[in-house]
């Protein structure tokens, strides 16, 4: 890349609670304005403290242990609340899992989107009305002006969803942050939200880290992937480049896993591979990956692996898959 | 489009004609008061059977105190029906009671409708002012103590909390007249206003309002404590909900998080307790009328109680019984508007 | 019976359980060891009227307008407290429990007719019909301890009503069924065992509203004649405000006292029986 710092940059990054062993071990990746990126791996792994971490909205006593978050080129995992808060809305923003807890149960929806366009905008009561009317509009949710008066119980997940994106694409912020956006919808709307997504980050130019356990959903829309493990990123590249030449065998094994034919359905069961994510204090010495690795060897338990370069892309493993071994499985 | 319609809410009916009766909202709202005066019924009813089931009447509280023969005790007897059988007389009590005539007071020599509206202002006042004074006392404490959680302040409220919660009405009050009116004087140990004076207008309000000052502390502190400590643990509970992630993912201020996205969904719990806390204080007005000697409907059915004058008490539990059925019904259409999830079952 | 054993463990390892359990154990021993201390009992004019605190060490508390020992009538004061309350609890949970289980259980109807029942009780001042009920049929220990526990059952019938209607659609409760167990079986020895945390963590609180209730009956002379309660002397008390002050003093820390270790005791079993609420900071 050229001397621009990236949108966002995620370097060496650990969060962890008090002296406990840490949920998210020196990660490092970049989101550059207008590219999607898909942030892909099992629950657990770290992907969703990760998200909330960039948004300095990390739960409880989890805090940032080590490393920087820089939000075009300034380091913001320092900030306090207080300066952060501006960030939020006009720089940054959330999508998240479940739309229906994510909002505010007694108040309108057009209520919650009038707030960010008053706070962040200083728009009068009636121009932030029009302009939440104008948001609902982009979303492309049916009848949007009557929409404004009504709770979020009185509407479908897939509304929800999209009052949500409402809220955060409000202020036109740089970067926006996608947790789960499609998990807790049906099937049939998940492709338009999808598809939403996709739209809006075009015509916005939009940074877009989307966090995803459905590799179907990434193929769609991102142009790189991430792909973590137990709190590391164990492989980096070109969506096309990862999900049809993996290098690492828990990617492999991801797209061994998915059901075959269809692309935005199943929730990625990972049934080839045994075994489960270890929980932060139980992660092996070495490799995180070697217990549940098939090709797993003696230098995996002693030495964790480096992400190196490998066939156009990064990956973090001492025998890094062949395109070739793999042919059979990878998904047309 | 292909997203689900809307999750039918209130006022919108299905198909067929749409009168006043098919929407669910009416429906509710009428079933609740039908609700509403099953259960005055059970409890005239059942307080009936209490009063009349009981040995005496007001004609023995009377002969106790004077010398009556044996005639004029039958004939008092007769005259107030009190010689009929027990169901004659239910039925009898129960048609009159439908068009609001409680009988007679033979102790006051008056209808008991007069005696019960002469009375009832003064514990109006008293209700009125401990429900809006222990709420808001209350939710502030619980703000407070929220907003501190953790912190010494937090502590401290909390433990103010628990000393309030242990401590009866009638012992409030009665180390408040030991501090404020025997050892500092500052207020009227008795009365609702001060007897022989001849104030008028504010001399008087601010007569009326140092002699309950007393009183309604008494009555409040119990409830500022539940308050207190419901709005807190509720606060605490909502402040670890979803939305306030979001309100705070949107950049909104702490402040507005807490009092406009938090306050309001966690003082919900607070606005149900309020038909409990009436039915109480009109139970606790009995002490604490006695206590401060105040001519209300609490001191009037605990001298009813003694005099056997049956007919004034059940209009005192009439009139107490139905101050909170209408509160609860308040309550509930209120909530139906506060809280748009409310499920009209 | 471990199981409760383990409770009452952790209950006093928990800072409120454990300063409650303290303040009732203190309560206790002064229930019990009243008349080996005071054999003459409460009613004995002792000494002087009107005796300070302080002023004769054979009356640490002082003395009441009879010259009555105060540290006796508080001793004996705890007895009825005690026996009231907790007879009074009792009573209000087995009829909380009857009522509640009937109409979770069986619902429609039923249900219908028994929750109007519950509401009725709710609406009527509580303290109005124990006044009335007291004041009708006449003070005495049983007299009290019904007209307490008659106002108090609602709470403990909706507590179990809905835990048994949440767990009469169980799986196990449905094969009792097919394998064709009497109604009051499955309601009593498979539902009940499972809906008893929330009623014990409330009987605390029953007992101590039961003290309370007690003491404002016997505060406004409807207490039982024939025993010290707490209320009788702070009924007496009430006339010697000016003067002797201390005739209220003691018996109203007394009360609040025990009504606190009650309520701690109460916050604590919430604590322990409730693992949902344990994350409070």
């Amino acid at each position: 890349m050229t001397d621009t710092p990236p949108l966002l940059s995620i370097d060496n990054l650990a969060i962890g609670q008090g002296d406990n062993a840490p949920i998210v071990e020196r990660i490092r990746f970049t989101v550059a304005r207008g590219e999607t990126v898909g942030l892909v791996g099992e629950s657990g792994c770290g992907k969703s403290m990760t998200a909330l971490a960039t948004m300095g909205l990390l739960p409880g006593s989890l805090r940032v242990r080590a490393g920087e978050i820089r939000l075009d080129g300034a380091p913001i995992h320092a900030l306090s609340q207080r300066k952060l808060r501006h960030l939020r809305g006009p720089s940054m923003s959330m999508i998240y899992q479940e739309p229906l807890t994510a909002l505010n149960p007694v108040m309108t929806v057009g209520a919650q989107i009038r707030e960010v366009l008053t706070t962040h905008l200083g728009l009068s009561r009636a121009k932030a009305h029009a302009r939440a009317i104008e948001l609902l509009t982009l979303t492309r949710i049916p009848d949007p002006a009557a929409r404004m008066g009504q709770y979020p119980h009185q509407m479908s997940g897939g509304m929800r969803q999209r009052v949500v994106i409402a809220i955060a694409i409000a202020c036109q912020p740089s970067l926006l942050i996608a947790d789960e956006p499609t998990t807790a919808l049906d099937v049939t709307v998940q492709a338009q939200i999808l598809r939403l997504l996709k739209q809006l980050q075009t015509e916005q130019n939009l940074g877009l880290l989307l966090i995803t356990h459905d590799l179907g959903v990434v193929r769609q829309v991102a142009d790189r992937i991430v792909v973590m493990y137990a709190g590391s990123v164990v492989e980096e590249g070109d969506t096309d480049t990862v999900l049809d030449n993996p290098a690492h065998p828990y990617t492999a094994g991801l797209i061994a896993a998915r059901p075959k034919g269809s692309r935005t359905e199943g929730a990625g069961r990972l049934a080839d591979i045994p075994g489960s994510v270890p929980a932060p204090e139980n992660r092996p010495t070495g490799c995180v990956f070697r217990d549940r690795c098939a090709i797993g060897q003696a230098i995996c338990e002693g030495r964790r692996p480096l992400l190196t370069a490998h066939a156009g892309h990064s990956v973090r493993c001492h025998f890094p898959l062949s395109a070739a071994s793999l042919a059979s499985e990878v998904p047309s | 489009m292909t997203d689900t319609g809307p999750k039918t809410g209130n006022g919108t009916s299905g198909t067929g004609p749409r009168t006043a009766l098919s929407s669910p909202t009416v429906r509710y709202v009428l079933r609740r008061l039908l609700q509403a005066a099953l259960v005055m019924v059970l409890v005239m009813v059942g307080s009936f059977l209490l009063v009349k089931l009981a040995p005496g009447d007001f004609v023995d509280a009377l002969a106790g105190t004077r010398d009556l023969t044996a005639d004029q005790i039958a004939e008092l007897r007769a005259r107030y029906g009190l010689d009929q059988p027990v169901f004659v007389q239910l039925i009898r009590y129960m048609s009159l009671l439908a068009t609001f005539d409680f009988g007679y007071s033979p102790i006051n020599a008056a209808p008991v409708m007069d005696v019960i509206l002469a009375r009832l202002p003064v514990t109006a006042i008293l209700v009125v002012a401990s429900v809006t004074l222990s709420m808001v006392v209350g939710t502030v404490f619980s703000v407070i103590a929220s907003r501190n959680a953790g912190r010494p302040l937090d502590l401290v409220i909390s433990i103010f909390m628990l000393l309030l919660y242990a401590t009866p009405s009638f012992i409030i009050a009665v180390l408040m007249i030991l501090v404020f009116s025997v050892h500092l004087g500052w207020l009227p140990i008795a009365g609702f206003e001060s007897v022989g004076m001849g104030y008028t207008g504010w001399t008087r309000f601010w007569d009326v309002v140092e002699h309950l000052t007393m009183p309604v502390i008494a009555l409040c502190t119990f409830y500022i404590a539940i308050y207190g400590r419901i709005g807190r643990a509720s606060m605490l509970e909502v402040l670890k909900l979803d939305f306030v992630r979001t309100a705070r993912g949107k950049g909104l201020t702490e402040h507005r998080i807490f009092y406009v996205h938090a306050l309001r969904n966690a003082l919900l719990p607070l606005v149900t307790m309020a038909g409990l806390q009436v039915s109480s204080l009109m139970g606790g007005a009995v002490l604490i009328e006695t206590i401060f000697g105040l001519p209300g409907m609490g001191r009037t059915a605990f001298d009813a109680v003694f005099q056997r004058d049956t007919n004034l008490l059940l209009g005192v539990v009439f009139m107490s019984s139905l101050c909170v059925v209408i509160v609860n019904y308040v309550i509930d259409m209120l909530y139906m508007v506060l809280d748009p999830r409310v499920n009209l079952k | 019976m471990t199981r409760s054993f383990e409770t009452l463990r952790r209950l006093a390892h928990h800072p409120s359980g454990f300063v409650g359990l303290m303040l009732i154990a203190l309560v206790l021993g002064m229930a019990v060891s009243a008349n080996l201390l005071f054999p003459d009992g409460p009613w004995a004019m002792a000494g002087p009227p009107r005796l300070a605190p302080g002023s004769d060490p054979r009356f640490p508390l002082g003395t009441d307008t009879f010259g009555r020992d105060l540290l006796s009538a508080i001793f004996y004061g705890s007895r009825v407290s005690l026996m009231v309350g907790v007879s009074a609890a009792l009573v209000s949970i087995a009829l909380g429990i009857l009522v509640g289980a009937v109409a979770g259980y069986f619902g429609g109807w039923v249900d219908d007719a028994l929750m109007r029942l519950t509401d009725a009780f709710q609406t009527v001042p509580n303290f109005l019909l124990s006044i009335a009920i007291v004041g009708i049929i006449g003070a005495s220990l049983s007299t009290i301890t019904f007209a307490i526990a008659i106002v108090a059952w609602p709470m403990i019938a909706r507590l179990v009503r809905a835990d048994v209607l949440r767990l009469r659609t169980y799986d196990f409760v449905q094969s009792c069924k097919i394998i064709g167990m009497s109604d009051m079986r499955i309601i009593f020895q498979q539902i009940l065992p499972n809906c008893m945390a929330p009623v014990i963590v409330t009987t605390s609180v029953l007992v101590a509203n039961a003290i309370i209730v007690e003491a404002s009956l016997a505060f406004l002379g409807l207490g039982d004649p024939n025993v010290m309660s707490w209320g009788t002397i702070l009924n007496a008390g009430r006339q010697e405000l000016r003067g002797a002050s201390w005739i209220t003093i003691s018996p109203a820390i007394a009360l609040v006292l025990t009504v606190l270790s009650l309520n701690l005791i109460g916050d604590a079993l919430n604590d322990v029986l409730n693992p949902r609420l344990k994350e409070r900071t």
